[in-house]
């Protein structure tokens, strides 16, 4: 029968073949058709116990902040909440949850906590006002916190840092790591799926984003990390990069595509990392246009620094360890002898390693 | 946020393909949130064209010259310490003073960059450091511990503290004399070169700059300008000079010692010529001479911004003449002593300078779709 054709018929066949089949694959591969759905809604996704971790952080801070208001707060109680020890919280649903903040902060930084925590305990009961070389409370406007001798806050090294050291370091260093994304992806649990798909939802649990997270969402609905990214999202776009790696990413795991999950654990390293950097310029330029106010420089100035030193729970971190110790050494140790170069030069460190500097001032 | 979005859309949507080009051009020009009224056609390039160079950089060129006077008055004062000299020192102080009221608000660009405001208006003085500076004859004016040991207030303290006998004999005659003339002439100098620096980065080039970021986006030229004068008018304004003495962050009670220029009794003068400079950035510096200057008031008609049932701009036009009336007519005492005298005056003027601070921290700045971006909206 093709003998019969003419050649140029068996060409024009063969073009039209050539064409009609590039038309209708785009890709070199076999991929399967993939649907990422719109939100964060798959099959057997519990994360649960990193949801008992946000509201244990959010307890512990809302205990922490009462001193703000000038009452004496107790550090055994902080670290019990922080060790979930002796039904610290008057919640069953967390004293009884069997989780802890604790046995989840990077190893090497829980006693650095707690030393805060018996900071905090400090400067709480002073009953002075802050002033340099004077713990106490600081005013500015209608809002009052309380601050060490140096003028930093204990209330945002804690919290801000557990932010860093209890779910970055998790979701970075352990749930999206190699070893934790090497594990089964076979075996399907009910309710939990398989461990890989799993480990992958507890990471995505301790962004404390809603599942239907994107660009522009209502701040009111967000809280910890999911509500800093939304601050920076208008300049860094990092809401929808982070929703759609980590809904691309579930998908990616379901279809055993671990090439288009590692692109995604690539974008959410990146973008966390920004997220994180970004609010570090964010109080930077706070503390800048406050710098003349004691408390409220200070203030978020002690933001600045607790976000900074979280940057260094990210393995993959593009901030080296010297670059950090070069920025702090810049805030310096006593926030009332910061000098308005000083935060200059803090601003344009961090925004050069990170390619802010078309942004920075408003970040 | 493209590139790494559409090859992903294209592997898992092969279908898509060929709708490309459509997709693709709904990719690629999303519809923005915050992009502001949409459909308006008003030069804000102009708008931004004309604050830049017929009000920001003469307000600066008139507050660095008023600084240059000042620092002459005081090398004639140094030189020649006496009645004459001393009372035409301390009215080129309260010249300049004034003139600073003009550029206070402007706390963005170069004034941010160089600490103006930190480092020019910080109240109340603080005499103790600057007891010690003096005596120890060195000091760092650059830490933040001493903003409120250089600048304006504490030339104020220097200067109006003492009689004038008194201030001449302590500048001439007194045991530390000379170091009292080492402190205050660094003051000055400072001042001075502090406002010429600002003044010069806008001529230079900040002012060309500034109308090209004519959008309304967070870091807009427009964003940065409503941003900083709404900061300055709340906490500069309308808490420093007014609500705080006033006692309005002090549970009421009345904190006359924390009012703006205590010494030389000009603060009710200073909270007047403030508010009176401040209406150039609503009204864009319009009155008889140049009705037709552009300002926030006319952007804000053009894109028919209404305040029940009225034009936004009458309001604001109407609710800033009565807080100047409040404040110029209602209270006849410097604010220090205003608010234990005539305090119910002052509470008057708090009142109608509240409700200007609504219409143009939440009124103004949705109607044009800019962001308020100072408030600390972190849950802290």
């Amino acid at each position: 029968m093709i003998s019969k054709l003419s050649p140029t018929l068996l060409l024009w066949m063969a073009g039209l073949g050539f064409l009609a089949s590039s038309l209708t694959s785009c890709d070199k591969e076999e991929t399967p058709e993939l649907l990422v759905p719109e939100t964060y809604t798959f099959e057997n996704v519990d994360y649960s116990g990193q949801i008992t971790r946000l509201d244990m952080l959010t307890q512990l801070t809302n205990y922490m902040k009462t001193a703000n208001g000038g009452a004496a707060v107790d550090a055994a109680v902080i670290k019990a909440m922080f060790a979930n020890s002796g039904n610290p919280f008057g919640d069953a649903a967390l004293d009884g949850s069997g989780k802890q903040l604790r046995d989840k902060c990077f190893e090497l930084d829980r006693e650095y906590f707690e030393a805060w925590m018996d900071a905090m305990e400090a400067v709480s009961s002073t009953g002075l006002p802050a002033a340099d070389g004077q713990a106490g409370i600081g005013t500015s406007g209608s809002s009052s916190w309380v601050f060490d001798a140096n003028g930093i806050e204990p209330v945002q090294m804690i919290e801000k840092g557990l932010m860093g050291a209890v779910f970055y370091y998790q979701a970075m260093a352990v749930y999206l790591s190699d070893e934790r994304m090497s594990a089964d992806n076979e075996t399907v649990t009910p309710g939990t799926g398989t461990a890989m798909e799993h480990y992958w939802d507890e990471a995505f649990g301790y962004t404390a984003m809603p599942v239907d997270f994107g660009a522009a969402y209502d701040n009111s609905a967000l809280r910890l990390w999911a509500r800093y990214a939304n601050g920076r999202d208008p300049l860094l776009n990092c809401n929808e990069k982070l929703a759609l790696a980590f809904r691309t990413g579930r998908t990616a795991i379901g279809a055993k595509d671990y090439a288009l999950r590692d692109e995604q654990i690539a974008i959410i390293t990146e973008t966390w990392e920004e997220v994180c950097a970004g609010t570090v310029v964010h109080y930077l330029n706070e503390a800048i246009v406050e710098i003349g106010d004691d408390a409220a420089r200070n203030h978020v100035l002690s933001e600045a620094l607790a976000f900074a030193r979280s940057l260094k729970y990210n393995p993959n971190r593009r901030i080296s360890l010297d670059q950090l110790a070069e920025f702090e050494a810049l805030l310096g140790e006593n926030f009332y002898q910061v000098t308005l170069q000083d935060l200059r030069d803090a601003r344009s460190l961090m925004s050069g390693i990170y390619g802010f500097e078309s942004i920075e001032e408003s970040l | 946020m493209m590139p790494a979005l559409t090859p992903i859309v294209f592997r898992l949507f092969p279908a898509l393909m060929p709708n490309a080009v459509l997709l693709t051009a709904v990719l690629l020009f999303p519809s923005c949130e915050g992009e502001g009224p949409a459909t308006t056609s008003y030069d804000r390039r102009a708008l931004l064209e004309h604050y830049a160079d017929n009000l920001i950089v003469p307000g600066y060129q008139q507050f660095g010259a008023a600084c240059s006077d000042l620092e002459s008055a005081w090398d004639s004062f140094e030189a020649a310490p006496g009645a004459e000299s001393l009372d035409l020192l301390r009215q080129r102080l309260i010249t300049a003073w004034t003139a600073w009221q003009n550029v206070a608000p402007l706390d963005f660009g170069p004034a941010l960059d160089r600490g103006l405001l930190g480092f020019v208006n910080t109240f109340p003085p603080d005499s103790n450091t600057i007891n010690i500076h003096m005596d120890a004859g060195s000091w760092n004016l650059d830490q933040v511990t001493n903003f409120d040991a250089q600048g304006f207030p504490a030339l104020d303290f220097l200067l109006f503290s003492r009689s004038p006998e008194a201030t001449v004999a302590a500048f001439s005659v007194a045991g530390d004399a000379a170091q009292r003339r080492a402190y205050a002439g660094t003051l000055v100098e400072r001042l001075a070169l502090l406002a010429s620096s600002v003044q010069q980065d806008w001529e230079n080039g900040y002012a060309a700059s500034f109308p090209e970021g004519d959008g309304v986006d967070v870091g807009s030229s427009l964003g940065k300008l409503i941003n900083a004068i709404n900061r300055y008018y709340e906490r500069d304004l309308r808490d420093g000079k007014v609500g705080i003495p006033l006692g309005v962050r002090s549970l009421g009670i009345a904190q006359p010692e924390r009012a703006e220029a205590l010494y030389s009794g000009e603060s009710r003068a200073l909270a007047v010529a403030g508010l009176v400079a401040y209406e150039n950035w609503l009204l864009g510096g319009a009155d008889a001479s140049a009705p037709d200057a552009p300002g926030l008031d006319d952007y804000l008609d053009a894109v028919d911004a209404q305040y029940n049932g009225q034009p936004l701009s009458d309001e604001i036009r109407a609710v800033l003449a009565e807080a100047q009336t409040s404040l110029r007519d209602g209270v006849t005492l410097p604010l220090n002593e205003a608010v234990l005298a005539e305090a119910g005056a002052v509470q008057n003027a708090y009142t109608s300078l509240q409700r200007l601070l609504v219409l143009i921290k939440v009124d103004l700045p949705s109607s044009l779709g800019i962001l308020i971006t100072y408030q600390d909206n972190d849950g802290d």
